[in-house]
């Protein structure tokens, strides 16, 4: 079961100094692509934006995302 | 991998014949005797076998489509056409790709790719196809359509597959190389050539900063993705031009660094390569690998298929054994 969007681990997750070590590739490559975003953009909009996709990957991609996420989401 | 393996190309026509549906790796004049039929090539006469590394321009490289997995459609790219991949293929499928080196498409992949709709929405996987090293700079590089016959040295050939409702498709890579200790390297703008770095924020001439460092550029520059290592490699430093010029483009934003020597390519390999990469539905492995690995009659623990210019998995990588497995 993939946490709610309004998890807020969710915004923590993207916007965090702490880079987190994942297991799935396409997540790790997602990752950077939204980091990549955000630091230039860190507006509410964008950061919404970001995490919606987030979080609709992930619930795409339940089943090789549930070991990475259950480290972050306890 | 039973699979995949090197073979005649009238035993791949016999597989033709017998309706499977093939990606095929080979040199070109080998490619050209094979039929039409239900598959996608690409020109390479080097390839991970499970004899050892060899180079061969007489049979090709052969993986059989596992029976889960089924065609959906074959296309033809240029660059421009390309940004439409990752939503072409069916929904919960997975396609291969392979773009001939140097080409637009293959230039536009690299630096594009992570902005295209749909990026990672499904495992995108394959190869950047070359030449014999010797015929570099003589020989194109080319991608084959075998459902038409059409070869291409400016376009890139996709197959697009279908998978059965109760599987999927992951893919993953093996990367050898980890960031070294050195200096943190930057870049202020994406590009396959460089003239200006960033050296722990201060900027410099990077062919003199390698050449003046003593940097062994065999090793590529290594950014971390989140714990996925993203190889960078040089292809070659003009310290006249002070211009380096690299196989893949770095981007801006990302913190690089000069890669941790491997002091055995096969043993490391070896150590880290995970089982279930020997039963991948495809794999493919770097020529650089290839070559400053020493892998030509070496094994690399059952891995097999194409040693190529360029490999894919989901964005262009370098240096980097990349596999697709069905679960």
């Amino acid at each position: 079961m993939i946490p709610e969007k309004a998890r807020p681990e969710w915004r923590s997750l993207l916007l965090s100094d702490t880079q987190q070590q994942f297991r799935f590739l396409a997540l790790k490559l997602l990752m950077n692509r939204l980091r990549s975003r955000l630091r230039t953009d860190q507006s509410p909009s964008t950061v919404d934006a970001c995490v919606g996709e987030l979080h609709a990957f992930a619930i795409k991609n339940e089943r090789f995302v549930q070991a990475d996420l259950a480290s972050i989401f306890r | 991998m039973n699979n995949a393996k090197l073979m005649s190309t009238d035993e791949v026509a016999g597989l033709l014949a017998a309706g499977h549906t093939l990606l095929v790796a080979g040199d070109r004049r080998a490619l050209a005797r094979l039929p039409r039929g239900s598959w996608i090539g690409g020109t390479i006469p080097y390839f991970m076998t499970e004899a050892g590394g060899v180079v061969d321009r007489d049979n090709v490289f052969a993986n059989v489509l596992p029976p889960d997995m089924s065609l959906d459609s074959v296309r033809l790219y240029d660059a421009g056409g390309l940004r439409g991949v990752y939503q072409d293929g069916p929904e919960g499928g997975a396609s291969f790709i392979i773009i001939p080196a140097s080409s637009a498409p293959h230039l536009a992949f690299a630096q594009e790719a992570q902005e295209y709709p749909g990026f990672l929405d499904k495992p995108l996987v394959g190869w950047i196809s070359g030449v014999h090293l010797e015929d570099l700079g003589a020989a194109s590089p080319a991608v084959v359509d075998g459902t038409t016959g059409e070869v291409s040295e400016d376009k890139a050939v996709v197959m697009h597959c279908r998978l059965a409702a109760d599987r999927t498709a992951r893919l993953d890579i093996v990367n050898l190389f980890t960031q070294g200790g050195g200096d943190t390297l930057t870049f202020e703008q994406a590009g396959f050539s460089v003239g200006e770095v960033l050296v722990n924020g201060v900027p410099r001439s990077f062919a003199s900063y390698l050449t003046e460092k003593g940097i062994d550029t065999k090793l590529p520059l290594v950014a971390d993705y989140y714990g996925a290592m993203i190889n960078v490699s040089f292809q070659a430093v003009d310290a006249d031009a002070d211009e380096v010029k690299l196989y893949a483009p770095v981007f801006p934003g990302v913190e690089y660094r000069i890669a941790a020597p491997v002091a055995d390519y096969v043993s490391a390999f070896a150590a880290v390569v995970p089982d279930e990469a020997e039963g991948a539905s495809f794999a493919c492995n770097c020529i650089l690998n290839y070559v400053y690995g020493g892998l030509e009659g070496q094994r690399t623990k059952g891995a097999v298929g194409p040693v190529t210019f360029g490999e894919i998995a989901y964005q262009l990588l370098n240096q980097t054994f990349v596999y697709l497995q069905l679960a």
